[in-house]
């Protein structure tokens, strides 16, 4: 990956951009992670002390309802009967945790104003069966609350684990994949720069020994030229000598 | 002189309880069971006894629910067995004592219907000591026609009798001219509960004209005693479990209500009725019964139907100790000689057996620690008599 980019200049600037998002999303991400393990510890603490409480509870509850059957017989057909509306209704809404949508259970009661139920039992065991109404009423709102906080707890769940790769996928892969693609874009137009300099110093090099040269061969044609001046002032009566032509060969 | 006599026509059906009574469960019994671990164990157990037969098909790890059918079914046999072999006076009593146990079904038959349960589901639920073949007609025509259900189908069941006078009296408290829907609504919004208790109250008062009536002096000793006691719980419980209750709000309605539902038989009736029918608390209900015996001492220990906190798994509460007290009553009358006093004690004490057996095997499936006061909730019958 790191290979296939072009260093260039705008491509460097682009990573150092990301790289500072990178770790600006690493940071909020961690606190938003913070946030969430809160409330988990939070809710699991009320779901444990919800669970065990449970179990007696239901314990209790069921034992009242045997005692109830113990008193007035088989009365669960006659409440069956007797129900004609739920009296205990839910209403979800929910909850905002660091952008997590919790549901949140709340029970609402409806008044049984015109039930028959209390009258069930009339002529035996009735205490027995509003005590135990009142026992599986209790367990009920009890349930209610575990489902809640149950629900609560495995989103919960969910989201600190997906936040929590992202965390890591940010701090572990992302950034540092960014960094050595920063790294080695750096080092890319280092050398690109340390070559072009090579190359200008080539090429003045060059130029200078062009330079150079071509000095010494002016220099050299003024000594020859000067040379021949003084020869020819030397011999100024030689013109008639004769002079080997260089055109000619023979 | 009816001593000399009874065996004449009923000492074969006498006899035949007398030896029943060997079916009862013993003290010793009631321990192992309470030994039991599991719901199997106590089967394999329940097997040894009496109840060897009707519990062989089942899987061992059997319902209570489905127990307690079993339980009742094999009641339910030995009562036809005995009810076959009766006859004149007998037959007609026994029957009487099957009534309760048909107005239960009927009740629980015509709520079932108006909720669209599947009448054989229904038909599965009835209790076997009131069955009778009618049960069946019981359905619901077309078009929620529940006055002509009242009309046609329930006149030809054996309580019917109690329908109609119910239907008259409750037609009568409505108002002058009334329709036939009048009576549909009547019967669509009556309270079953309501249309149970004031059937029943009906049906004790019936069943003590009848042992005034036509039985033997001894016999009619023996259960107008039963009777009156068995009305003056009624009205004691009535009277218990309406304090407090949400729906009789008004003093007006509560002493209607109770009006309606409590025996006009029995000890406290007449001379304690204005008081006990204005009874709001405890206190007043225990002050309106002080007259009578021993009622105050069972009242004593109650607890407060106004009070909730006090209530939980281990109180005693006013049905233990009325069973408690019944229980005495009936193992007393069970040994009565030459009195139809002993059939019915047979069946309140089998009834009292299911329902320690049932409770035992709740507080076995519940896997309850065996110091829990709960074990101890059982009554026996006969245990008081060797005190």
């Amino acid at each position: 990956m790191a290979e296939q980019v072009v260093p260039s200049r705008m491509n460097l600037a682009l990573y150092k951009a990301k790289i500072i998002s990178a770790k600006k999303g690493h940071e909020l991400l961690k606190k938003k992670c913070d946030a969430l393990k809160t409330k988990f510890r939070i809710v699991m603490v009320a779901l444990l002390e919800n669970k065990k409480f449970m179990g007696d509870e239901a314990q209790e509850a069921l034992l009242l309802i045997a005692k109830a059957q113990y008193a007035a017989g088989e009365f669960h057909q006659n409440v069956k009967d007797a129900v004609k509306r739920a009296t205990i209704r839910l209403e979800i809404s929910s909850e905002n945790i660091a952008g997590v949508m919790l549901p949140e259970v709340n029970i609402r009661e409806v008044d049984d104003s015109d039930s028959s139920m209390s009258q069930i039992g009339l002529a035996r065991g009735g205490q027995s069966i509003q005590r135990c109404r009142d026992k599986f009423k209790d367990l009920l709102i009890l349930l209610v609350k575990i489902a809640s906080y149950q629900t609560s707890f495995v989103s919960l769940d969910q989201v600190i684990k997906v936040t929590n790769r992202r965390v890591n996928a940010l701090e572990y892969v992302v950034i540092p994949r960014f960094t050595a693609t920063m790294n080695y874009i750096d080092m890319e137009l280092d050398e690109m720069s340390k070559e072009d300099f090579f190359r200008l110093k080539k090429v003045l090099d060059n130029k200078r020994k062009i330079i150079e040269k071509q000095n010494q061969e002016t220099a050299k044609r003024q000594l020859e030229v000067e040379d021949m001046n003084w020869q020819e002032r030397e011999s100024y009566d030689m013109l008639a000598e004769e002079q080997p032509d260089e055109d000619v060969f023979f | 002189m009816d001593l000399c006599v009874f065996g004449v026509d009923d000492g074969y059906a006498e006899a035949i309880i007398r030896g029943l009574r060997a079916s009862f469960l013993t003290e010793a019994q009631y321990q192992q069971m309470k030994n039991c671990a599991s719901i199997p164990e106590l089967k394999s157990f329940l097997e040894e006894t009496d109840y060897q037969n009707c519990l062989q098909a089942d899987n061992p790890q059997i319902p209570t629910s489905i127990l307690r059918q079993r339980l009742k079914k094999k009641l339910a046999d030995e009562f036809e067995y005995i009810e076959a072999q009766s006859t004149g006076t007998l037959t007609k009593y026994l029957f009487h004592l099957r009534c309760r146990f048909m107005i239960d079904n009927v009740v629980n038959m015509i709520e079932g219907l108006k909720n669209k349960i599947d009448i054989e589901i229904l038909l599965s639920n009835i209790d076997p000591l009131g069955w009778f073949p009618e049960i069946k007609n019981i359905k619901v025509l077309e078009g929620d026609d529940y006055s002509s259900l009242y009309r046609d189908v329930l006149i030809d069941t054996p309580i019917g009798v109690y329908f109609m006078k119910f239907l008259e009296e409750s037609i009568e408290n409505l108002h002058e001219n009334r329709t036939l829907n009048d009576i549909q609504n009547l019967f669509r919004e009556m309270k079953p509960e309501y249309i149970r208790t004031s059937l029943k109250k009906m049906w004790l008062e019936d069943f003590y004209l009848f042992c005034e009536q036509e039985l033997m002096p001894t016999s009619q000793e023996a259960l107008l005693e039963l009777l009156k006691f068995e009305a003056d719980f009624k009205t004691i419980q009535v009277i218990y479990n309406s304090i407090g209750n949400r729906d009789l709000n008004t003093a007006a309605k509560i002493i209607t209500t109770r009006k309606q539902l409590c025996p006009t038989i029995g000890n406290l009736y007449p001379d304690c009725e204005k008081m006990y029918l204005q009874a709001m608390t405890l206190d007043a209900l225990r002050e309106a019964v002080k007259g009578c015996d021993n009622y105050r001492d069972l009242l004593k220990d109650a607890p407060d139907p106004l009070k909730r906190e006090e209530f939980n798994v281990q109180t005693k509460t006013l049905d233990d100790i009325m069973y408690d007290d019944e229980c005495r009553r009936y193992a007393l009358a069970f040994d009565g000689q030459g009195s139809y006093g002993v059939f019915y004690s047979y069946l309140k004490l089998k009834e009292q057996e299911i329902r320690n057996i049932i409770w035992l095997a709740e507080m076995i499936s519940r896997k309850l620690a065996k110091n829990h006061p709960g074990w101890k909730k059982i009554i026996i019958p006969f245990s008081h008599l060797g005190k």
